[in-house]
């Protein structure tokens, strides 16, 4: 019997063992889940802080005192985490599409910069993953473990509001791509791999807030939707489980007056849906729900508070109240799940090349064609501080041109005369070795090209060097330059 | 130390030490390899993927792969009772009991049959690799008789008075009239380039033949492919439309009214420079419409979206009361539903320069797609039930046949075919292939330039190096297995190399394949993609005596005068061996003031006949081209003392190589 016990102790002792090691396993494993899971974050932001301003961000986008908190959405009502804590502000939180981390725009004092950062949520734990000495907000994680986000360029004489960064998660790598005199803000991505941002052109004169489109590399610029209504679009674009893409619309640069509106994703330009209908009151940002429905900011008629609450986009109507602060404005929701990781793109950028290449097939192809059907004979290219050079244009419309990369210019049809008959265009910038064609001039968006060879491109590009130095005329090479 | 210890320790030890060295070394000479191979891409060195998948044949191949049905066209029968499927790799007759949804038959019949027609009581399923059609009495479910007609028998469909039968033939580019009560080719008539699709007009007096490649226009000019028109009377071509700037017209039909005749069609934009894929600029997708009366004007509508494409239209079919007709987009699983009555209003009072928009307008197509019904793998043939109440949708990947409520527009059904229930690495690789889903938008699959894995016979501009520099012919690749290096100027050493990130940045325009994913596209091409029996050869292998002769002059090494020709001049220099090619890169005076300085990838020459144009930049229309028009420097071969009867001869010889059908596609090998 003796030997027996004997024999049997080390078996139980090694029974125990195994127990003790799978209960650890157990708690470590339950530790290590993300409590946050699943839960509405947001941002609360006091209602006399906020105020607009598309150039610097203003208020609207680094507001004095704002911080992020967590929602159970089964139990409405409470906070049941303030996020960031540790920050004398911060807002902007942005899921990586795993659930499980968390990148936000935020001040750790009241002197310092707005820098981004990330939490790790299972960990509760926050890492910065910028330095920048300008302000920076907006971030979004891009699918090749890189970030984008919004910030004033360092060149204090680049004539440009808020531009777009990328960099890397540890913040190795950074590179503006955005290079026109836009103000940008918001980037989301869509799950094709490219970026849409709220921009408004700020040079020569204010223009109205649309959403543009671009690669992660920053080429590629498309109009993506510009509001009918002249609206202000104060926040991201979200993209639905269904082929949707959502956003706020508001009348004007306040936060009242802002309706739901849907586009097809298939067609963005042309299939603008108001979803909040009749709905009184004002909405100011949405996201997608796993089941369906939106999350959204609204602020119901009368009140002066943003609340977050549910809408049913199949009934257009709200749904249960989730949350709602006397205190704070609730804006800016997102929900800790996984969603859909976008493709990730490939990039035609080379750092090294110094042009890009453009090519139009048809510079008399116009929605605002030129009176008598005037042909274009030149195009005038207009840089930040003038007309830098004139090129002409073939029998058949068609121009081909090889542009200094990273400068915005602006271009205008002239007839044989030098005089304009059309533009000038947006803004419009080349990457290093990007290359883009256009079809016509301010021509319908939704035409795709006729599969015709175009005259200009049966010669070399005609050089255009855009100069790098704010005064006019400088550095172009064997063309005309022309002070403006 | 003692021996015992000795043995015991050092042994072990050593032979320890030289695995461990060996695996290292392996590992890293696989690692290195794999860098190599698939273009300093990590990708794992994983032998199996590239070595063993690809096998054609072997106990190993044999484990890894199965034998699907691969369902292409689907007929329903006048009475609505049964269906009739042909199974493109199972080379079969799958008859199904509509009502219960089950298989009810399978009759073998020819190599790869295409389209099967039905009066009730008789089927007709033209075998494309046969080069004959099988008549099936329907009752006894057995072929009662083989027809023998032109080259990669496709469309068929019979006369009004059922004694007719109308065959496209594919790989011949013309179409068979047979007398179906004698089973007799009663005439052939030339159709246009690749002959794939006939419809009889409702009124029994034509038929229309689509055309799935351009007929030859001049270099760098729109491509312009034929609907080719016969007189059912008189058996004869009485017209030939040309649709501009269109091709692979898979599949035609008309309105029930016979007004109008609508084809499915590719709009590629080949000569526009591929500067990037937004907005349509390297291939749009939708349909044809020519107005059988009247100016007997012809339109083209896309399917597409500014934001998202619907490629590889296949099948198209029209609702017994005209109102709608159902595109299956085979590229992205997708049956598109099109309101007849909008296109009409679309076309009515419409003026010249309206229908020249049509064509273009990506944002169009909301005014008349009604319906978007998501679909299993590559949906192909279509058919509707008598009372047009139910469409049936062959899901060619799938294997299966979905059942759509067409008034309800939405899928109600779904019939198994008993294909194997396993995905295997190659079917994963066939339905990468034919699907758009790895292309920015969904824009086009690989097979939207490379249809049945051959060649579109289109050059593109892909804008490298510049815009309208170095154009590229599009390359077959058929058999390609063992004929590195790949692209015109050999720049890539393996397939997946040019599958890789290169394809990503230049050509897909998103994500790269992942390796898994890579590794079952390349194993898909390499094993699965073999060319279609070679008309211009014997059966037996024989040569003709103009073959014979145009061999001599291919293999010669003198000239007609007696004197040597150097080896640089020689053909068989270059294209030697099995495949005719040398695999080296070689100067043959081709390159043109729009190439980057290069030398070109000697191409095989196997099969050559089925891929027009010919050079690098497809700029020349014929083989007969490359020597009369550009070879006039003798750089390309020692030509010129030819006299016009030789160069014939050769190119007759050139057109033979390839084989026929050949035993193993024979026991359904694919």
């Amino acid at each position: 019997m003796k030997i027996n016990n004997m024999r049997r102790s080390p078996s139980i002792k090694s029974l125990r063992i195994l127990l003790i090691i799978i209960l650890t396993g157990f708690i470590l494993t339950n530790c290590g889940e993300n409590p946050i899971k699943r839960m509405i974050i947001f941002t609360q932001i006091s209602p006399d802080e906020i105020s607009f301003d598309s150039l610097t961000g203003g208020n609207w986008r680094y507001p004095g005192k704002s911080r992020i908190v967590a929602v159970d959405r089964a139990n409405p009502g409470k906070i049941y985490k303030i996020l960031t804590d540790d920050f004398y502000s911060a807002r902007a939180p942005e899921m990586s599409f795993d659930g499980t981390r968390m990148l936000f725009s935020g001040r750790r004092s009241e002197d310092s910069p707005w820098q981004i950062y990330e939490l790790t949520l299972w960990k509760n734990k926050i890492r910065q993953v910028i330095s920048k000495t300008e302000n920076c907000t907006d971030p979004a994680y891009l699918p090749d473990d890189r970030i984008v986000f919004s910030s004033m360029p360092a060149d204090e004489d680049s004539l440009s509001g808020h531009v777009l960064y990328t960099c890397g998660l540890d913040g190795c790598c950074l590179q503006r791509i955005t290079f026109h005199p836009h103000s940008e803000f918001a980037p989301a991505m869509l799950e094709d791999g490219r970026l849409v941002v709220t921009s408004w052109q700020i040079y020569p004169a204010t223009g109205s807030p649309m959403y543009l489109s671009y690669r992660p590399d920053g080429t590629k610029e498309e109009l993506y939707y510009r509001s009918i209504h002249t609206g202000w679009l104060p926040g991201k674009i979200r993209e639905t489980g269904d082929g949707q893409i959502v956003f706020v619309e508001t009348e004007n640069s306040s936060m009242k007056n802002g309706k739901l509106v849907s586009l097809y994703r298939g067609r963005p330009l042309s299939s603008r849906k108001e979803l909040s209908g009749n709905i009184e009151g004002s909405f100011y940002s949405i996201f997608p729900g796993p089941d369906g429905k939106y999350i959204v900011s609204y602020s119901p008629p009368g009140e002066n508070l943003f609340g977050i609450y549910e809408f049913d986009p199949n009934r257009g109507k709200l749904d249960q109240k989730i949350f709602e602060d006397p205190v704070f404005y609730s804006i800016d929701p997102v929900i800790a799940i996984p969603r859909q990781m976008p493709r990730n793109l490939p990039s035609e950028v080379i750092g090294e090349k110094t042009t890009g290449l453009l090519m139009c097939m048809n510079s008399d192809l116009s929605d605002t064609p030129a009176a008598n059907d005037e042909k274009a004979r030149f195009i005038r290219v207009t840089g930040m501080n003038g007309i830098i050079s004139e090129i002409p244009v073939e029998k058949d419309g068609s121009f081909y041109v090889e542009l200094t990369a990273d400068s915005p210019i602006r271009l205008m049809t002239l007839n044989a005369d030098g005089e304009i008959l059309g533009g000038p265009c947006s803004w419009i910038y080349m990457r290093p070795n990007e290359r883009r064609g256009c079809i016509g001039c301010h021509e319908d968006p939704e035409l795709a090209p006729v599969n015709i060879v175009a005259d200009a491109i049966k010669k070399m590009p005609v050089e255009v060097v855009i100069p790098a130095s704010r005064h006019a005329g400088e550095g172009s090479k064997g063309h005309s330059q022309i002070d403006e | 130390m003692n021996m015992t210890k000795f043995k015991k320790i050092v042994i072990p030890g050593i032979i320890l030490t030289t695995m461990l060295t060996a695996f290292f070394a392996l590992d890293w000479w696989g690692r290195r390899h794999a860098e190599y191979m698939t273009g300093g891409v990590a990708h794992p060195s994983n032998c199996v993927s590239c070595h063993v998948y690809p096998q054609q044949t072997g106990i190993l191949s044999d484990l890894l792969n199965e034998e699907y049905l691969s369902p292409l066209k689907v007929a329903v029968t006048p009475d609505g009772q049964k269906l009739i499927v042909t199974s493109q790799e199972g080379n079969e007759l799958i008859i199904i009991d509509a009502g219960i949804q089950k298989v009810i038959a399978r009759i073998q019949v020819g190599i790869r049959p295409h389209t099967a027609i039905t009066d009730g009581k008789t089927v007709f399923v033209s075998n494309q690799w046969s080069n004959n059609v099988s008549v099936v009495d329907l009752e006894a479910l057995k072929i009662i008789k083989t027809i023998q007609v032109g080259g990669g028998p496709a469309g068929l469909d019979i006369t009004r008075d059922g004694k007719t039968l109308y065959v496209a033939n594919t790989y011949t580019n013309d179409f068979s009239v047979v007398d179906i009560e004698t089973g007799i080719e009663r005439k052939r008539l030339r159709a246009g380039n690749q002959p794939v699709g006939v419809k009889i007009s409702p009124d029994g007096a034509k038929a229309y033949i689509s055309n799935r490649r351009t007929n030859l226009t001049t270099f760098r000019s729109p491509i312009e492919t034929e609907v080719s028109i016969a007189d059912i009377e008189f058996e004869r071509i009485i017209e030939r439309k040309i649709i501009v700037n269109a091709h692979l017209f898979e599949n035609i039909t008309f309105t029930p009214e016979g007004d109008l005749a609508l084809v499915t069609l590719i709009k590629a934009k080949n000569l526009v420079p591929a500067a990037q894929l937004e907005n349509g600029w390297m291939m749009n997708h939708g349909f044809g419409v020519i107005e059988t009366g009247g100016q007997g004007r012809i339109a083209q509508f896309l399917l597409d979206e500014p934001e998202s494409y619907y490629p590889d239209p296949y099948d198209i079919k029209v609702t017994p009361d005209g109102s709608r007709a159902f595109i299956s987009s085979a590229g992205v699983d997708i049956i598109s539903v099109i309101s007849l009555d909008s296109i009409r209003k679309l076309l009515t009072h419409a003026t010249p320069e309206m229908i020249a928009n049509y064509e273009h307008n990506l944002g169009l197509s909301s005014n008349y797609v009604i319906k978007r019904i998501p679909v299993g793998q590559n949906p192909k043939g279509m058919d509707l039930s008598p009372d047009g109440k139910r469409l049936y949708v062959a899901e060619r990947f799938a294997d299966r046949i979905s059942v759509i409520d067409a008034e309800k527009l939405i899928v109600i059904g779904s019939i198994d075919l008993g294909g194997p229930g396993r995905i295997t690495m190659i079917r994963r690789g066939q339905r990468l292939f034919f699907n758009a889903g790895r292309t920015f938008q969904n824009q086009y699959s690989c097979s939207s330039c490379h249809p049945d894995g051959g060649d579109d016979g289109l050059t593109y501009d892909m804008a490298a190096g510049g815009m309208a520099r170095n154009m590229t012919n599009t390359q077959t690749l058929r058999g390609i297995a063992g004929s590195s290096p790949f692209k015109w100027n050999g720049k890539n050493v393996s397939v997946y190399m040019q599958c890789g990130m290169r394809f990503s940045k230049f050509v897909t325009r998103t994500e790269a394949f992942d390796p898994e994913n890579l590794d079952a596209l390349v194993a898909f091409i390499f094993r699965n993609l073999t060319s279609p029996p070679n008309p211009y050869k014997d059966p037996a292998g024989k040569l003709t005596p103009a073959q014979e002769r145009g061999k001599l002059v291919f293999e010669r090494t003198r000239t007609n005068d007696g004197r040597v020709i150097p080896p640089k001049g020689q053909c068989v220099t270059c294209h030697t061996g099995p495949r005719f090619t040398n695999r080296q890169l070689e100067e043959v005076g081709s390159l043109s003031d729009t190439d980057s300085p290069m030398l070109f990838d000697t191409p095989e020459l196997n099969y050559i006949y089925e891929s027009p144009p010919y050079l690098h930049d497809g700029r020349a229309n014929s083989l007969e081209e490359i020597w009369t028009v550009y070879g006039g420097e003798d750089k390309h071969g020692y030509i010129n003392d030819l006299t016009k009867m030789q160069l014939n001869d050769m190119i007759e010889y050139l057109k033979s190589l390839g084989d026929p059908v050949d035993a193993e596609r024979a026991e359904n090998k694919p």
